[in-house]
């Protein structure tokens, strides 16, 4: 493991070129290329690391300035600020590093320097369990931002439940209850949870949102709240650094205002299904459980199709040697049974891959959940009828835009879908250099703006 | 580096569109880079659809061979349907070590040939992939002749891995097209429309292709 850490370390790999900085062996033909343009790569990387730590610099001193004409009502941003300034020794160089790319059982990729992380005072349970940890300190402020449309969902599902339409399993828990969750009833906890109020949260770190996690989310008072949104929408479309981006993903996300404890590994305990008890429910919570009790009787057919695709998943990364298969395997098995109406459908593995090289394993289901369940809906279950509808969305705009490429197609009797389905489903992996940055983020920017539209227009051309 | 084959670009007889189709992990997409490129790798699974150009000289004929590689999982089939038109030749493939990617040509990849082929005359091609895997071996060679007999197809057993019997799996299939004349007539089409016509056709509602 620590040898494979060290040829990951990416001076090395630098000096070879045999794989770019994402482990990824650069094909032989590509090779000479790789070499002229590894260099750009390297400036046009340390331009991105110096304009978000100048903007994280930024945002600590303003966050600092907020907080002494703050009321005692917003006490919790006094703490948010605090954190951020301990954070001050923010440096690019320990991005990726989590401790969980040393010793975890998953991935061991991407790790930069074997450096040790900081003990980070609000960061009591990182050492808990390997496959979890928290972002850094200083990335809370985007965390909490986003994190208020994970709320507002949240409410927006919980007002559809109550008309009877609501989509079953969208996992948001804001409001952690303090109550004592015991091991057995933590499922029942989850859903309890969805229905309770989320003013009741005490867990410090999301204290911030407490105020805004009313019937609806003011989005004015978010704005003037986040006067950076805009900044960090510019930041984003320019491609986030390497170190960061894992970490940036899960802030984006929502990931830790998403993660309810012990549902991945209630998801994965070997002979339990996740809605062990949930035959004992209320007729609500029967509503609210219906795909976990279908996934009871339903033979879980997708194994075989996920067991086919992990050793095809990244084939040759040395990332992906057995323990992180194994990984990848529980990544899938758990969406899949936390949203059965999917399962596993290809190309889920190759963003699961991903995540895992960027973030620890748990880290990496909520995020993955996050991305499924929020923004590809209906993409990848067994209709992919959102997919269809995208495509032919995206094929009305070039037929708008480039027409005489159209006309082409058309001659061709090629439906532009042919050549941009794959690319859609694929969410732009495997596509384009790892390196090239901004392709990764394409995505991300429709978590600013809560709209697919800007996916369109990133990839007209 | 690609320009070998980009000279023989230049000119061609017939343009033949072909279609791999089967289950998930045959081998569709290894078959068709130890055709065009004669390379093995570890390949990742094809996400919807991929497809590769191949320049070929068949029964005397220069051919430029399109060939389409599907995805295999079950639910793209909703996305893959539309592949199936126009297509002068389908290969459906399964793995000589796995009976189910067997049984599903008949129980399901001959059926949505049925139903979505456009093509009449279209010349159908069981192979049997992986027969490097002996010891695995699990179909016999006299089933997949029986299945072959049954449906009106042809037969081959290979190896995308070893490279045995590949070439002659594709030549043998445009050998058949090139032998139907109402399939050679679409693949000069095609052709002729590319000599003759400056400009392609301009669409005249925003697409007829919809339905």
């Amino acid at each position: 493991m620590k040898a494979k850490a060290a040829v990951l370390n990416p001076s090395l790999i630098v000096l070879e070129h045999k794989r770019d900085a994402y482990g990824f062996a650069v094909r032989p033909q590509h090779l000479q290329r790789y070499r002229e343009y590894a260099n750009i790569y390297k400036e046009e990387e340390e331009e991105r690391s110096d304009r978000w730590k100048d903007f994280l610099d930024r945002q600590a001193e303003s966050a600092q300035l907020a907080v002494n004409g703050l009321s005692t009502k917003e006490d919790s941003t006094i703490l948010h600020a605090e954190t951020t300034l301990q954070d001050a020794d923010f440096s690019l160089e320990n991005g990726v590093t989590g401790d969980y790319l040393n010793d975890k059982k998953g991935f061991d990729g991407l790790t930069e320097n074997v450096t040790q992380k900081e003990d980070e005072p609000m960061e009591a349970k990182t050492h808990r369990a390997q496959i979890w940890s928290e972002i850094r300190p200083s990335l809370h402020a985007i965390e909490e931002m986003m994190s208020l449309r994970v709320v507002k969902k949240i409410n927006g599902m919980r007002n559809e439940q109550d008309a009877g339409v609501g989509k079953p399993l969208s996992s948001i828990e804001e409001g952690r209850p303090a109550k004592g969750a015991s091991e057995e009833d933590s499922e029942e906890e989850f859903y309890d949870v969805e229905r309770s109020d989320p003013t009741q949260d005490v867990h410090s770190n999301e204290s911030v949102t407490v105020p805004l996690t009313g019937a609806t989310v003011d989005m004015a008072y978010s704005e003037s709240l986040f006067p950076w949104n805009e900044e960090l929408e510019c930041l984003v479309q320019g491609g986030v650094p390497m170190a960061l981006r894992g970490e940036l993903w899960q802030a984006f996300v929502g990931v830790r205002a998403r993660r309810v404890e012990k549902y991945y590994q209630d998801l994965l305990a070997p002979d339990s299904k996740p809605g062990d008890g949930a035959e004992h429910k209320s007729s609500e919570s029967d509503i609210i459980n219906g795909p976990t009790t279908d996934f009871l009787c339903v033979p879980e057919k997708w194994k075989g199709q996920i067991e086919k695709d992990l050793p095809r998943t990244f084939p040759g990364h040395p990332a992906l040697d057995e323990d992180g298969r194994n990984a990848l395997r529980r990544l899938l098995t758990a969406y899949a049974r936390h949203n059965p109406s999917v399962g596993y459908c290809q190309a889920m593995n190759f963003f699961a891959g991903l995540l895992l090289l960027l973030m620890p394993e748990e880290n990496a289901f909520w995020a993955l959940m996050g991305i499924l369940d929020d923004y590809f809906d209906g993409y990848y279950s067994e209709e992919m009828i959102e997919s269809q509808v995208d495509q032919l969305v995206f094929e009305e705009l070039v037929r708008e835009r480039f027409p005489k490429l159209v006309n082409h197609l058309d001659y061709l009797g090629v439906q532009v879908a042919w050549v941009t389905g794959p690319w859609f489903l694929s969410i732009f992996m495997n596509m384009l250099p790892w390196e090239s940055g901004q392709f990764l983020e394409s995505g991300m920017c429709f978590f600013l703006k809560e709209t697919e539209s800007c996916y369109f227009e990133q990839h007209l051309l | 580096m690609d320009s070998p084959s980009s000279q023989e670009s230049v000119g061609f007889d017939y343009l033949f569109k072909l279609l791999l189709i089967g289950d998930s992990g045959v081998g569709k997409s290894s078959l068709l880079l130890s055709f065009t490129s004669d390379s093995f790798q570890d390949l990742s699974p094809t996400i919807g659809v991929d497809f590769k150009v191949k320049y070929a000289d068949i029964g005397g004929k220069k051919l430029k061979l399109a060939i389409w590689d599907t995805a295999g999982q079950e639910r793209f089939r909703t996305l893959t349907s539309s592949y199936y038109r126009g297509a002068q030749g389908i290969i459906m493939v399964y793995d000589v070590t796995r009976r189910e990617t067997f049984t599903n040509l008949s129980d399901i990849w001959a059926k949505e040939i049925d139903l979505y082929s456009t093509n009449q005359d279209c010349i159908k091609m069981l192979v049997g992939n992986k027969v490097d895997k002996e010891s695995e071996r699990v179909v016999m060679k006299k089933e997949g002749i029986n299945f072959a007999r049954e449906y009106g197809c042809l037969f081959i057993e290979c190896s995308a891995k070893t490279r045995l019997n590949v070439q002659q799996c594709f030549e043998e299939l445009v050998l058949k097209i090139l032998d139907t004349p109402s399939l050679l007539a679409e693949g000069s089409k095609v052709l002729k429309k590319n000599i003759f016509k400056q400009k392609p056709p301009q669409p005249d509602t925003s697409s007829s292709s919809c339905c």
